[in-house]
């Protein structure tokens, strides 16, 4: 199934034009790359699918069946979708835990508590939010930093933390922006197993956008090659990374030659 | 699960994760707390009672802001005209319609709650500063909207609430002791409240909010809808200090709910300490206990009847300085770094700097 449809999707910043009509698909279950210079559209691409931005033309099927253009911006996390920033944009005044529980919350139903018969039940329909923020923890194994602000932990950490508070969601796409940027060789190796056990234990779909080549080439299912709002070249990481007219983009016309 | 072992000697001890992550805060200083506040009665006389219903009251108005402010992060100077609308509803609602008090207490925090719409739905747009400026129109309009209808207000002439609130077979009288317990039962459940909302679902999606809009709303979290709530909940809260604060004073008019008073409970989570209740609590009790400390200090160290009105805004003003200077995180804040230090004790820096220290001159 695809679990993601964009049909000529263009968008425009007064006259510049950010997307010219980009079309492609993803199908369930691929760790999908998005590559191309800086100022090609990527997280502009993001944006559109997290309704920050408002495309003119264009649609967003999502499982083929919803328009996602058509939600609210809240609306999308519900539909499964959850996303990181290049720029990270977390919670910092506030601690670990509670940023990992914020991204539970369209999973949250104060019904749950109503349901329970027993007051053991209550208690641990009562910490429900709190166990499953520690699974996650776990799951990135940075549970002993649980209580520490987040303000104060280094930039690979806080990486870390974003990607929990998208996991905690339980989603079915995860948008990642940039995840390897600012990190050092086994760091981003580190990143690279995570984002492959994501893809295996939760069944999550993967879109990232990633300047770091060989993170691509040695997790990605599918490449697509976006140059200043237009598709290049859709395909296997192997081919497009060979095919000329990436290689133009990325090394310049005379290099290539050379080479 | 990974595990930390610490060794004593011989002596193993295993930690788990599990283990670390399982300690949870101590409540058990609020049970003298809470038999202090219940015993202060016996020892104080009418006047201090008194002082102790307008702090109750002004911890209510505190946590309410705190609320907004501190965990929401929408800055309103607001407040007055919330508290304005809860004094003059509980008055005509009690007074000219003569319902019970209890059902006016309530009715006069859903009238603000109610009207907290109008400044909850321009929210999603402003944002700092203009908001602040806008909930300031909102405190002049509605002072002026009390003058205006004089009908209902009595305008400037001053509405006169009943001082004696009947409780089914209760008659609590705002003078007597009856309604002291009443009010800090009131401000406990409000305390208790307020930090059980910090940590719900609701009171994340507020913190989120206050730390980035656009990560809230990625994260799923409807901004309109709970800056709305936000707001709604807050008002309610003002609005019942309205009510009771009209309790106390007997008179209503007007001029109790200046834009100093907005001013009042911004300045008492600010020395307090935003986002946590407690501060609020704190900063209530420091800035209405201020202008009589000052005083107390006058006659023990001047010489009797000399005039100090002066000297008083400069001690006020120069308080609030410093506490923006020096701990722009308020007391409680002060009181967290020092619980922090405590609790690992033994592994501060300044201690593993003395150990090393010894460890050299072995």
């Amino acid at each position: 199934m695809r679990i993601l449809d964009v049909q000529d999707l263009r968008i425009a910043f007064r006259g510049l034009v950010a997307l010219n009509g980009i079309s492609f698909a993803v199908e369930e279950g691929q760790i999908f790359g998005l590559i191309g210079t800086n100022g090609s559209g990527k997280s502009t691409f993001f944006n559109c699918v997290n309704r920050l931005y408002k495309p003119h033309k264009g649609r967003i099927l999502y499982k083929e069946r919803t328009d996602l253009l058509k939600q609210p911006t809240h609306g999308i996390a519900k539909l499964g979708i959850s996303r990181t920033f290049q720029n990270l944009e977390l919670f910092y005044y506030t601690h670990v835990l509670d940023n990992i529980m914020v991204g539970l919350h369209p999973r949250l139903k104060f019904s749950r508590l109503l349901k329970s018969r027993s007051l053991r039940t209550f208690g641990k329909q009562w910490d429900w939010d709190k166990d499953e923020a520690f699974k996650i923890l776990d799951f990135l194994g940075i549970t002993r930093f649980h209580n520490r602000l987040v303000s104060g932990l280094p930039y690979g950490l806080q990486k870390l933390i974003e990607l929990g508070r998208a996991l905690a969601s339980k989603p079915n796409l995860l948008l990642l922006d940039e995840p390897s940027a600012g990190m050092n060789e086994q760091e981003t190796r580190e990143m690279a197993r995570l984002i492959k056990a994501i893809r295996d234990d939760f069944g999550t779909t993967v879109l990232l956008v990633e300047h770091d080549m060989n993170l691509v080439q040695s997790i990605c299912d599918m490449v697509c090659v976006l140059d200043s709002g237009n598709v290049i070249k859709i395909g296997k990481p192997r081919e497009v990374t060979t095919a000329p007219e990436v290689l133009k983009i990325f090394l310049g016309e005379e290099d290539h030659a050379q080479a | 699960m990974r595990t930390l072992t610490i060794s004593f000697g011989r002596q193993k001890i295993r930690f788990s994760d599990r283990m670390i992550k399982e300690e949870e805060e101590q409540g058990w200083w609020i049970v003298p707390l809470v038999l202090l506040i219940f015993s202060l009665p016996f020892v104080l006389d009418d006047y201090r009672i008194y002082l102790m219903n307008r702090i109750g009251v002004a911890i209510i108005g505190a946590i309410s802001l705190d609320i907004l402010c501190g965990f929401c992060g929408q800055l309103s100077l607001g407040h007055a005209g919330f508290l304005a609308i809860g004094a003059y509803s509980y008055g005509i609602l009690h007074m000219t319609f003569h319902l019970p008090a209890p059902l006016s207490i309530v009715g006069a925090g859903c009238v603000g709650a109610l009207l907290s719409l109008v400044i909850g739905i321009p929210s999603l747009r402003l944002k700092g500063l203009y908001l602040a400026i806008a909930t300031m129109g909102f405190t002049f309009i509605v002072d002026d909207a009390i003058r205006f209808f004089s009908v209902w207000t009595h305008g400037v002439e001053g509405f006169r609430v009943s001082r004696v609130v009947h409780f089914g077979f209760m008659e609590l009288h705002s003078g007597k002791t009856g309604f002291y317990y009443f009010l800090y039962t009131l401000v406990f459940a409000m305390v208790v409240f307020s930090r059980f909302l910090l940590h719900s679902k609701l009171g994340r999606a507020f913190t989120s909010i206050r730390d980035s809009e656009t990560a809230a709303e990625v994260s799923g979290i409807n901004l309109l809808l709970y800056k709305v709530l936000a707001f709604g909940i807050s008002s309610f809260m003002a609005a019942v200090a309205g009510a009771l604060m009209g309790i106390i004073i007997g008179t209503i008019s007007p001029e109790d709910f200046n834009i100093l008073l907005s001013i009042d409970f911004l300045v008492m989570l600010v020395i307090g300490g935003m986002g946590a209740a407690y501060g609020a609590v704190i900063g209530a009790f420091f800035i209405t206990f201020l202008p009589e400390g000052i005083t107390t200090l006058r006659d023990a160290f001047l010489p009797p009847g000399s005039d100090i009105a002066i000297l008083q805004y400069l001690i006020y003003g120069l308080i609030i300085l410093s506490f923006i200077v020096f701990e722009p995180h308020g007391i409680y804040g002060r009181w967290l770094v020092i619980k922090t230090y405590m609790k690992r004790f033994p592994l501060n820096e300044k201690r593993i700097g003395r150990i090393a220290w010894i460890r050299r001159w072995r």
